[in-house]
């Protein structure tokens, strides 16, 4: 456990104690309280992010503790996006993901700030990872839509919102071109930075595994439309697999050393 | 769907699930042996049966024609294919073939300062690889470090004959018993020098340029025996005979690279036609190839190594990178929203 009792560490757990009552509040009924809960949690989630920049002087997105810190503040507007104009169900478990996210930051990983080495040193370096993030929270939110469908298949259509099916291919369509922008971009930055856009490297190469799992879904979802709906939302089950090994697994396990080593 | 475009669909799928499994092997074995498996014969036959398969989807699919989206997205990958293809070492033999174009696809140059160099060779720098139409001159090299690091007081590291590692603030006072011996600091020197003066050997100190740091220790064994011995940071673990202590003095504390930089100039009929300084994210691009800031001497900071590739295949493969984002920006976004504004303004 490494918590920390410094003003970053205050905020991220305020966020996640925010986050915590708003699922709570939302799921017993008081919706209107959850949302407001959930927003300042959002609010304190931006405020530890911003004070994080200022502080190691430079965008948090370096190792694992950053990138967690800023997972926890997308989650915030997709949800509202994703809602609002996307109908996709899920704000509640949106806030449970929040949780889910920000647990790391405040508990796993070290909070030491970290000079930048020379080869992060590079304008690609914010929009790189920064799709890569966002795409990564769509898709664990395209994930939980496809368990839900393995679950029960109708999904909430009440308020005017698109089933659990729909909802998963929704989902994967608004993360799909962030992922694929992420994999371009890093490629583009690996020819500048160490001569090749392409390296082999396992990080690359299951990032390439989790952008081939998605392809497939399109198309098997071309193939054979909602025919074989369980398959679909399996597939989409398995993309969140790949991406947790491509966060997780590769950086964090010696069986993959690489040149993405830095980031652990 | 047709009996023809099913059976394509069933062996794109194949394809794209052979892809990942392959994917998810390389990650195991590492890049270097990766790399080897994606360039085998049999990869290169999936590489090329990758090809026609577009092409098949192409003609077989009205759909990947008219939706412009889907266009890009197919075209750009077969962009990349292709332009991957052709700056591989095969491609690079197969244009050598049959247009005469001789160019090497990658490896090193080692050049110190001051010097020219238009040999590219392999990576243990043992084996010459091709010879560049222009020689590259390093003109300076230097390393820039973090302001932020307060520098640590500098350190002696001992390590005796049984192994034992002992560090010690090198400032002149400071002492260290190890076993039955005694090490003590004298001095310390920014610039260690020599001089003759009447026939007499004079050490000084010629700071403050700090090109040969060094540090004056006496060592006093148990029967009121003391000798002297010098310490240089360039000379680091040299080791005496007669005490068998190896040795090692770092004038400051370990600072963070902010970045190393070198100054190149390209000379072509012995003329400098262009010159520029590279840097980890910045490299030169002339005559065909990129050269890129790989590496450097460490310890004197006389040289530089940069890493050279060749650009052929590249705008290939870029042009496909970005077809592919447009298109599945537009497959997926874009035409979505121009759809939303189209129902709201009927509307």
């Amino acid at each position: 456990m490494a918590i920390k009792y410094t003003f970053l560490g205050l905020l991220i757990y305020l966020t996640i104690a925010a986050y915590l009552f708003a699922f709570l509040a939302t799921i017993t009924g008081k919706k209107k309280t959850g949302q407001v809960i959930y927003l300042m949690g959002f609010i304190a989630a931006a405020a530890a992010f911003a004070y994080r920049w200022h502080d190691v002087r430079h965008v948090p997105f370096q190792n694992m503790f950053e990138v967690f810190l800023s997972m926890g503040i997308f989650v915030y507007p997709l949800s509202i996006f994703c809602r609002r104009l996307l109908r996709v169900s899920g704000e509640a478990v949106d806030m449970l993901i929040g949780v889910i996210l920000l647990f790391p930051a405040g508990f796993v990983f070290h909070a030491e700030p970290q000079m930048l080495p020379p080869a992060l040193q590079s304008w690609l370096f914010m929009p790189h990872v920064a799709v890569y993030l966002i795409s990564y929270v769509i898709m664990v939110k395209a994930a939980i839509q496809a368990f839900c469908y393995l679950k029960d298949k109708t999904g909430n259509t009440k308020e005017n919102l698109v089933g659990y099916e729909e909802g998963t291919y929704r989902m994967i369509c608004f993360g799909f071109p962030l992922l694929t922008l992420g994999l371009i971009l890093g490629s583009w930055w690996g020819k500048l930075a160490w001569g090749d856009y392409w390296g082999w490297d396992p990080k690359e190469l299951w990032s390439l595994v989790s952008w081939l799992v998605y392809v497939g879904y399109f198309h098997v979802r071309y193939m054979f439309g909602q025919k074989h709906a369980r398959l679909n939302s399996s597939l989409a089950i398995l993309g969140l697999a790949a991406i947790v090994i491509t966060l997780l697994w590769v950086n964090l396990s010696r069986i993959f050393p690489g040149l993405h080593s830095y980031a652990g | 769907m047709e009996k023809l475009s099913r059976s394509i669909m069933w062996i794109v799928l194949l394809a794209i699930g052979l892809l990942a499994v392959l994917s998810m092997a390389g990650a195991f074995y590492g890049a270097e042996k990766a790399k080897l498996l994606f360039n085998s014969i049999p990869l290169v036959f999936y590489w090329y049966l990758l090809s026609v398969l577009f092409l098949a989807g192409f003609i077989e699919f009205t759909r990947l024609r008219r939706k412009p989206g889907l266009f890009m997205i197919h075209t750009g990958c077969l962009l990349i294919l292709c332009g991957s293809m052709w700056g591989s070492e095969a491609g690079h033999r197969i244009v050598k073939r049959f247009f005469g174009i001789q160019k090497t696809p990658n490896g090193y140059m080692l050049i110190s300062k001051g010097d020219s160099e238009k040999y590219i060779m392999a990576e243990d720098f043992g084996r010459r690889l091709g010879e560049l139409p222009f020689s590259i001159k390093l003109k300076d090299f230097r390393i820039e470090y973090y302001q932020a690091y307060e520098k640590t007081p500098p350190q002696l590291d001992i390590k005796t004959q049984e192994g034992q590692q002992f560090q010690l603030i090198a400032k002149p006072g400071e002492e260290i018993t190890l076993g039955r011996d005694k090490l003590r600091v004298v001095r310390t020197f920014t610039n260690f020098r020599i001089r003759i003066e009447d026939n007499k050997k004079v050490i000084t100190d010629e700071g403050p340029q700090g090109e040969n740091p060094a540090v004056e220790v006496s060592i006093e064994t148990p029967d009121g025996n003391s000798h002297s011995r010098f310490v240089f940071e360039h000379f680091a673990g040299f080791s005496h005979k007669e005490d068998g202590l190896q040795l090692s003095y770092t004038s400051q504390g370990p600072q963070m690279i902010r970045d190393y930089f070198s100054d190149l100039a390209i000379i072509e009929n012995g003329k400098e036609v262009l010159s520029k300084t590279i840097e980890v994210n910045h490299p030169l691009h002339y005559g065909g190839y990129h050269f890129y800031q790989h590496s450097y001497d460490s310890e004197m900071q006389k040289y530089t190594i940069l890493s050279v590739t060749s650009d052929s295949g590249l705008y290939t493969v870029y042009a496909g990178y970005w077809m592919l984002v447009v298109g599945t920006l537009w497959q997926f976004w874009f035409r979505h929203i121009a759809k939303y504004i189209k129902d709201k303004k009927n509307k």
